[in-house]
């Protein structure tokens, strides 16, 4: 079930995706972490993935050297921290 | 019931991951196939909005708007001393460059400097993988592999993927990149650091002094840098060397793209 999203929320994805074109990339870590950590945040990935697309220098290929790693960092952030987001910060979510 | 809801939401949240990772190597696999053109496309969507930012941070700095009596005075003060350090690198840099000349001749290294002024969009410090955007592309002539230097002649990156209008280009000095480096013909394996510095061990015995210039072999011996500091502990047998660009990367405005 799909639930409308806050004020708080949409502020730090705005600043994160602002935060992919012309801030540092560890002020996207951050933002991204904070969006993780309190919220399921999908967007987390999209931002993850058009970091991948905008500053890769390689084409992906199934190496270490080649990893799109953007996207990989999202994925560990919105899956990974999910346990700990539902029992220690937040409680269940749907959204 | 919180037990129930964990249950109910396990499923749904394994199935995301799949059709994420699914949606992801699709996107990624359609790039590689198709030569890195959807790269391409997000960097073009990407070029207004950099253009957008570069613009709006050129008019707060230039305008002054937020600079205050105390600020402008220490600006004054800092820039004295830049213009008095300038004078010096001018000084040194024709030294260099002379030097530098004579050593192509020597080596018969025909380097064609033709090329065209590009702007930087976005700033090396925005990306995780050290690279940057220029403003132009393929429509210029711009190839992969095409040298970038910076305004004074340094080699800045290489281009590694072109969309029309817009390139991205790698920084030599990218973090944990290794690069074959010359300097008073001793040569040596530097790893880059980022933000345009790179470090290098070289045996205690080379005669690598502090602002000698540093030359790339591979890419025609173009400068790379300057040797910044040399350290050596009386208990090792190498010497860390410190090497930059005599530029601040992260304030350029304009790069200068060698072409074919």
């Amino acid at each position: 079930m799909w639930s409308r999203p806050n004020t708080a929320r949409v502020l730090l994805a705005l600043a994160a995706l602002v935060s992919v074109f012309v801030g540092p990339w560890w002020a996207t870590l951050i933002l991204a972490l904070a969006l993780c950590l309190r919220y399921r945040a999908w967007e987390v990935i999209g931002l993850g993935l058009l970091m991948d697309l905008l500053y890769m220098p390689f084409p992906f290929v199934l190496s270490v050297e080649t990893l799109p790693w953007g996207t990989i960092v999202a994925l560990i952030l919105v899956f990974g921290l999910e346990p700990f987001r539902r029992r220690l910060l937040t409680g269940p979510s749907t959204f | 019931m919180m037990k129930n809801l964990y249950r109910q939401n396990e499923p749904q949240l394994f199935v995301a991951f799949v059709a994420i990772l699914v949606v992801a190597g699709a996107i990624f696999g359609v790039d590689t196939l198709s030569g890195g053109l959807v790269r391409g496309y997000a960097r073009e969507g990407g070029s207004a909005l950099w253009a957008l930012a570069n613009s709006a941070t050129a008019f707060v700095t230039e305008s002054g708007a937020l600079s205050g009596k105390r600020a402008l005075e220490e600006e004054n003060k800092a820039l004295e001393g830049e213009l008095g350090r300038r004078d010096e690198y001018l000084a040194r840099f024709e030294a260099l460059e002379d030097e530098n000349a004579a050593l192509r001749e020597m080596a018969n290294l025909a380097a064609n400097e033709s090329g065209i002024t590009a702007s930087l969009l976005s700033s090396l410090w925005s990306s995780p993988y050290g690279t940057f955007t220029i403003g132009i592309g393929a429509d210029a002539g711009v190839h992969e592999g095409d040298v970038v230097l910076t305004p004074g002649g340094f080699v800045l990156g290489v281009v590694t993927n072109v969309a029309a209008r817009t390139s991205l280009v790698e920084a030599l000095f990218a973090g944990g990149k290794e690069i074959e480096l010359t300097t008073s013909d001793i040569a040596f394996t530097a790893e880059g650091q980022g933000g345009g510095n790179a470090r290098a061990r070289v045996p205690r015995d080379a005669a690598v002094e502090a602002r000698a210039v540093v030359l790339v072999p591979g890419l025609a011996s173009r400068p790379a840098g300057i040797v910044g500091a040399v350290e050596s502990a009386s208990s090792s047998a190498f010497t860390s060397v410190y090497i930059h660009l005599p530029v601040n990367v992260n304030v350029l405005r304009y790069v200068y793209v060698v072409t074919p």
